[in-house]
């Protein structure tokens, strides 16, 4: 015998929107993540002897992608305000710059590694007793793969909100805020990471190698 | 509690209406692939993890008896063993290296997916909509995707047996170098890529599961289902759930390190390494820090497969022994202590690791002060089970088996837990007995409860009680007897993970005991056939279940006999009291469930009626009756 169920939603006891619940557990994770590598590297960072440790200059152009990164978390946000807006089209160019930063973001993480690796610290040395190194590559590039794919998320966003600006629909503003709340953390994420990479590894400090990407 | 939250107004869908969305097409226009196969139904996920679960428990469980042969008979030619294992077996005799690879997936198939999946997976999935009165679980399809990155993740374990070199060797904890260098051993080759792969996809699945037992066990309850209203289990569950969203993550992270020093030659783990005599120019690793990322996990893992069983018996024995359970914020308050004490604990896996005997003793307080929630646990369930009306029915000799095998397995980890004693007891059968008995026989105990408490309400039918007494006694003894001795064993020094003790004195003189454990364990695996035989036969041939055939007091069995999409025909019930009234003083039946409003109570035939006048000479009236919900 079929039974028919009611499919209206019920009131249940919300602390907060199941969605946005749901991401900040999955942003923890992340978080665990990264502090598990950032512990790693503390814990090997401390069996080398502090006057055998290696420092040296981080690549410059690490300066100018944090830029990117933040300025992209602007222009996100600029998207996501602007979509209650009736200027229809803001949002879309807001988000398309977004994913243009992000791109270069990823693409001046990319010319960092190959500044550092041409500069004989590849991911790889095995003349060497420190793996610092080996340790900034693997969580530069994860964070980075969590870039591309937030970028991802942020293409089917566009994607769906163009088809529903041509087709004249409603659209879910919704999951632009997600986007945001996840982009806006990978971003705090590298601030974090940067900060660390240059307490730890830097020879120069934040200033000067400001300096040195800048020339002021 | 009603907040209209932002997503009403931003017109987006909710984890839930999605979730509501593909059932409303699934029970309309259902077709044999989206019922059964990718159904976002969170009862036929829970199915789905239980089955899968239980074809994982076969061959792990398959595994240890092949390998316990060789242990007592390591002499003896089986032709069994070759027809089965064909190369890995030359004479009847396991190789020593497939013997490692089998130790090495035996525990990673009871520990991750049957103990861990199977066990969470099935219960959390199928209870908490049902227990905490919800329609689905937050998001069905993120709970379909964990079920499939599960079942992916055991293909690929599974496959993993059968390539060239043999599966991973190097332990259930895959320390490194032997996992980190592939032409360390046969089982550090092919097979240790295809575990690490199978364990991200788990990793994944994992996470997938808690984030959904979390975000619902948060907002999806029923009016008046308020936390201190919630059955234990679901307690258990969403702690569960609270420590793998915590510390899974961190086994991505060593698993990460590790991949790049398999496959792109970095040296996080490793230095100064000899193999075959010839130099490998690592430096500066150290598999030390492995251990540390890896029983960070590692030991928050236990709990993960030990909580979520200590919820399952805590009901089933207040239900069984027509009792409320004793001291139920306790046992609220021990499960919390226990999920955060399980994180600061973790180095008493290490303390032959060289620590420092400072740091060493750090964690040797923080490991002994588990035994006081562990304990107060385990008197709480004699406390209900003490005068109680009990019904001696397979969940509950389950759940009392579990309170048994928790203190045994529980006493001996108070001896390992004091770094002096573990240093000689380390890597020895006592560490085994200790971890077979606390987590693999208590958590299997747990599951076996669960499905006999719950098969009427996944199947509408009752196992075979005859058959359900003959397995648990079975069961029961067998393990005692296999892992009790394990005890004189360890502390005679005979080390775990020998392929063969006949080449030592001093081990030498237990092989008679390793015999009789081998047989010991033989009978209880086959004891398994008659719970598979029962299990499988019974959703088809069971005495069809009455709406609530064990009389308990939870909103599970306020649905139909084999509730459909959505759970509940009509309106979800609403809850206006705990969940362990029973046997309560005055009222007519001995239980009183949760849904049935104060108004509603049958009281005995001339007993006063105070329960819901609020005049103030009402000594009798027991404090756990709460007012009527906030709604
Ligand atoms: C009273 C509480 C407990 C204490 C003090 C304790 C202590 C210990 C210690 C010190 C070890 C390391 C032994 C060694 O390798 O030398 C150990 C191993 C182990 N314990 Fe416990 N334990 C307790 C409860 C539990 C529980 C509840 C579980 C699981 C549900 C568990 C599961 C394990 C496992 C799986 C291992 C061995 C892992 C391996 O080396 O393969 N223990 N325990
Ligand atoms: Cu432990």
């Amino acid at each position: 015998m079929a039974y028919t169920y009611s499919l209206e939603k019920d009131q249940p006891n919300y602390i907060v929107d199941p969605l946005k619940f749901a991401l900040w557990l999955f942003i923890l994770t992340v978080i665990m993540v990264f502090g598990g590598l950032t512990s790693a590297f503390i814990v090997q960072r401390g069996m080398v002897p502090a006057d055998q440790q290696l420092i040296f200059d981080l690549p410059a152009i690490l300066w100018p992608n944090l830029m990117l990164i933040l300025f992209s978390s602007v222009t996100l946000m600029v998207g996501v305000r602007s979509l209650q807006g009736d200027r229809p089209w803001l949002p879309m160019l807001a988000f398309g710059m977004t994913f243009v930063l992000g791109l270069l973001f990823l693409r001046g993480q990319w010319q960092a590694f190959l500044e550092l690796a041409n500069s004989g610290l590849p991911l790889v040395d095995r003349s060497r007793a420190d793996n610092a190194v080996s340790h900034f590559y693997v969580m530069t590039g994860l964070h980075g793969i969590h870039i591309v794919a937030a970028l991802l998320v942020l293409l089917v966003g566009m994607w769906r909100l163009g088809r529903a600006l041509v087709l004249g629909r409603p659209y879910q503003q919704y999951r632009f805020v997600l986007t945001a709340i996840f982009w806006h953390f990978l971003g705090v994420l590298w601030v974090y990471l940067f900060v660390f990479m240059i307490a730890q590894l830097s020879e120069e400090g934040a200033g000067a190698m400001f300096q040195r990407a800048f020339g002021f | 509690m009603s907040d209209a939250t932002s997503h009403a107004t931003t017109g987006a869908g909710t984890l839930s209406a999605v979730g509501h969305h593909d059932d409303h097409h699934g029970h309309h226009h259902g077709n044999f692939w989206t019922t059964y196969v990718f159904s976002t139904d969170h009862k036929v996920i829970a199915k789905q993890f239980l089955i899968t679960g239980i074809i994982m428990a076969i061959i792990g469980i398959g595994m240890s008896t092949l390998f316990r042969l060789q242990l007592a008979f390591p002499d003896t030619s089986f032709a069994i063993l070759e027809a089965l294992l064909g190369k890995w077996a030359p004479d009847g005799k396991l190789d020593p290296n497939f013997y490692l690879s089998l130790v090495t997936m035996h525990g990673t198939f009871m520990v991750f997916f049957v103990l861990t999946a199977g066990l969470s997976g099935t219960f959390s999935n199928f209870l908490i909509p049902l227990q905490i009165g919800a329609r689905d679980m937050a998001s069905g399809f993120m709970n379909m995707l964990s079920y499939w990155f599960f079942f992916a993740s055991s293909v690929i374990m599974v496959s993993s047996l059968f390539v060239e070199t043999g599966p991973a060797g190097g332990g259930w904890t895959i320390y490194p170098p032997l996992s980190a260098l592939p032409q360390a051993m046969p089982g550090s080759g092919m097979g240790m890529t295809l575990w690490l792969v199978a364990m991200t996809l788990f990793i994944a699945s994992s996470l997938l599961g808690s984030i959904n037992y979390i975000t619902t066990v948060m907002n999806l309850r029923t009016q008046g289902m308020t936390f201190d209203r919630l059955p234990l289990t679901i307690w258990a569950f969403f702690l569960t759930a609270v420590i793998g969203v915590l510390s899974f993550p961190v086994l991505f992270s060593a698993a990460l390190l590790l991949m790049f020093d398999r496959l792109l030659g970095t040296s996080f783990y490793l230095s100064d390494i000899f193999i075959g005599g010839e130099l490998l120019h690592y430096q500066g690793g150290s598999p030390i820090l492995f251990q540390h990322l890896f029983w960070f996990l590692g030991h928050p893992e236990v709990y993960i497969v030990l909580l979520p069983a200590l919820g399952i018996s805590s009901e089933v024995i207040s239900v069984h022994a027509r009792k409320p359970i004793f001291g139920y914020k306790a046992m609220i308050g021990s499960m919390v202590g226990i999920a955060f004490l399980s994180f600061i604990v973790w180095a008493h896996h290490m303390f032959v690791t060289g620590m420092n005997p400072f740091l060493g003793t750090v964690f040797m307080l923080f490991t002994l002060v588990i035994a006081v929630p562990s304990a107060i646990k385990a008197f709480n369930y004699i406390t209900t089970l003490w005068k109680g009306n009990i019904r001696f029915t397979p969940p509950m000799l389950f759940a009392i088996g579990l309170v048994s095998l928790f203190i045994t397995g529980g006493i001996t980890g108070i001896f390992l837990g004091n770094a002096a004693l573990d240093i000689p007891l380390h890597d020895t059968y006592f560490v085994t007995a200790h971890f077979h008995l606390v987590m693999g026989s208590a958590s299997a105990f747990g599951l076996f409860a669960g499905v006999y408490h719950w098969f009427p309400k996944m199947f509408g039918r009752m196992m075979n009680k005859r058959l359900g007494y003959i397995h648990f006694w079975l069961t029961f003894t067998s393990l005692y007897l296999v892992f009790f001795p394990m005890h004189f064993m360890g502390l005679g020094g005979v080390a775990r993970h020998y392929w063969s003790q006949s080449a030592f004195t001093f081990m030498e003189v237990f092989m008679p005991l390793q015999g009789f454990i081998t047989i010991a364990a033989i009978i209880g695996f086959f004891g398994q056939f008659i719970f598979l035989y029962n299990f499988f036969s019974s959703i088809f041939i069971g005495k069809k279940a009455s709406l609530n055939p064990w009389q308990a007091n939870t909103l599970e069995w306020t649905t139909p006999r084999v509730p459909g999409h959505g759970n509940w025909p009509g309106d979800i019930p609403h809850v206006y009291r705990w969940p362990y009234d029973y046997s309560k003083p005055g009222v007519k039946e001995d239980y009183l469930p949760q849904h049935i409003p104060d108004a509603e109570i049958e009281y005995e035939e001339g007993f006063p009626k105070p329960a819901t006048m609020p005049t103030p000479a009402t000594p009798a009236q027991k404090p756990e009756v709460k007012e009527e919900a906030e709604d």
